[in-house]
């Protein structure tokens, strides 16, 4: 009975925020200077969804990110899956030296070299683009190991066999190899969607220009807070979380499992 | 092995070898070289200068405070967050209805990204009326102090990385075989034996790689700095990424930005080592 209590204080404790963040949608602006602060608004304002989505750049921001996102996780997967499949599959000279160099780049946060990293990225024209918001997101060497593992487990017959009849890499990579790895592929296009989504610090450095700006940054600057209009803004945090809540909670099974698989290296 | 097919090899895993020359190693190894340099605003190298960027930088009251304060965040982060996402884990580790539905409210800060978050926590948390002072009772301005600020921070990362380790813990508790439980229902044991002598240890390696993903958030901490408090009161809450952020990009001081960058990439490399010897000896064990 205490384990169960327990449990569910945890799990109020975790939900509070959420639920929260939904009574703050609703409130007036006299209800967010309340004293003390209001648990529930006096009188729910339904009207802020609608200024929060009339907003001019609340299109363009949502866009922004999941374009990027999108673009990102579609080149990661790609370059991931191509490299995966030269390693595991085909014969060239250095290939244990190049695995290597790539493998322990995992090594180097890039946390660590921002700046560097944000001057090439100048250098290569690409402020305010939607390259250079993804171009540091697009191989992952922890992503490539659990792919390689992936393909290591499906035996060289089910290669060899498919190369018979004379079937080009392209053929053999998309109509037997990826179908045989899809979950983990999978779980590599949706970290890398996730992680690309929520990222923060990179797309602030790199997009100066209002419309270049993702969601994640320009929910802050939509003149909310300035103008204590901030039910609008609460209701464009929720308008964004909800698609991802009802996602991660019907996809639990899916979730648990691509985590745990992605991890375990 | 014919020519065409190395070829083909080549092409397929150039795409990763340029990004991870341009975007990891070329930077590292500037920022390492150029450390040992005088470097200039245009980024020319003028004059060899031995170890003195690290001396000065050792010297430099704002970094050591940054480094003093990123450690502080490590020693209250970690426990905090182990102890809670082994309890979360620990309470739901058994299948049942009650428990896949406390599960998936586990798993809602998944859904979170850290901008949308740190609002939300920042109203909660409001030094004007916060509604954890209402609830509680309390009297704290919060954000307003060094104390509650790196609290602010604690609750942030505490609530970000929760569903993750969690669902990390939960896996390797539900992996444990049947049978090995069953094997100790017979022997006699009570369920709190039962957990800290056969459940327990036996999830101590995902344990361990927790604890070794957390640690190496906490000492590359920066952005959750950013969103909650900006390095304030008073610079009091800057950690040692925040302090290279602040000085690459506002004060365009180059000799500490490039002895930062190569500490902390040692440092964390260094981390990443330990992990690996730590889980390649249990393996041979």
């Amino acid at each position: 009975m205490l384990k169960k209590a327990i449990a569910i204080l945890l799990a109020l404790i975790i939900i509070f925020p959420l639920l929260y963040a939904v009574s703050l949608s609703l409130f007036s602006p006299r209800d967010f200077n309340a004293l003390p602060a209001r648990l529930i608004p006096t009188e729910p304002i339904f009207e802020n969804y609608a200024k929060a989505i009339r907003h001019n750049y609340f299109i363009r921001y949502t866009a922004n990110s999941l374009i990027t996102a999108f673009l990102a996780s579609i080149i990661r997967t790609l370059i991931v899956l191509f490299s995966s499949y030269a390693f595991s599959f085909l014969h060239f000279r250095g290939k244990k030296v190049i695995l290597f160099i790539l493998l322990l780049s995992a090594f180097i946060p890039q946390d660590s070299l921002l700046y560097e990293n944000y001057v090439t990225t100048a250098k290569l024209n690409l402020i305010n683009t939607y390259m250079g918001i993804i171009i540091t997101s697009l191989f992952s060497a922890t992503q490539l190991m659990m792919l390689m593992t992936a393909m290591k487990s499906l035996s060289k017959d089910t290669f060899d066999a498919s190369r018979v009849d004379g079937a080009n890499d392209i053929t053999v990579l998309f109509s037997i190899i990826a179908p045989l790895t899809k979950s983990i592929i999978i779980t590599i296009f949706l970290q890398s969607f996730i992680g690309v989504f929520n990222s923060y610090l990179w797309p602030l450095l790199v997009t100066n220009r209002e419309e270049m700006r993702t969601i994640q940054i320009g929910i802050s600057l939509m003149g909310y807070q300035e103008s204590g209009r901030m039910g609008p803004l609460f209701a464009t945090l929720l308008i964004i979380l909800i698609p991802f809540i009802i996602l991660v909670i019907a996809m639990k099974k899916q979730i648990i499992k691509a985590l745990s698989d992605g991890l375990s290296y | 092995m014919s020519a065409k097919s190395e070829k083909r090899g080549y092409l397929y895993v150039l795409p990763a070898v340029v990004l991870v020359a341009v975007f990891s190693y070329y930077p590292f190894l500037k920022a390492f070289v150029s450390s040992f340099f005088i470097e200039n605003q245009m980024g020319e190298l003028t004059a060899f200068a031995g170890l003195e960027n690290y001396k000065a930088l050792i010297g430099n009251e704002f970094f050591i405070q940054s480094v003093k304060t990123t450690f502080l965040l490590a020693v209250i982060f970690i426990p905090v967050n182990t102890v809670l996402t082994l309890l979360g884990a620990t309470l739901v580790r058994r299948k049942s209805r009650f428990n896949e539905v406390i599960g998936s409210v586990y798993i809602i800060p998944l859904a979170f990204s850290m901008s949308l978050f740190a609002l939300i926590l920042k109203q909660i948390l409001s030094p004007t009326n916060s509604i954890i002072n209402r609830i509680f009772h309390l009297n704290v301005v919060w954000l307003n102090d060094r104390t509650s600020a790196l609290a602010s921070i604690i609750i942030l990362c505490v609530f970000l990385d929760f569903a993750l380790d969690y669902v990390l813990l939960l896996s390797a508790f539900r992996k444990i075989e049947r049978n090995i439980i069953e094997a100790s229902l017979i022997d006699g044991t009570n369920e709190w034996q039962r957990y800290f002598m056969i459940e327990l240890p036996l999830i101590v390696p995902t344990l361990v790689m927790t604890i070794f993903i957390a640690l190496k958030d906490i000492l590359l901490i920066s952005a959750p700095i950013m969103l909650m408090t900006e390095g304030g009161p008073f610079r009091s809450t800057e950690s040692v990424m925040f302090y290279y952020y602040i000085e690459a990009f506002k004060g365009h001081n180059k000799a500490t930005e490039n002895t930062i960058s190569v500490i902390t990439v040692l440092f964390s490399a260094l981390l990443l080592a330990v992990y690996s010897l730590i889980q390649k000896r249990r393996r041979h064990a």
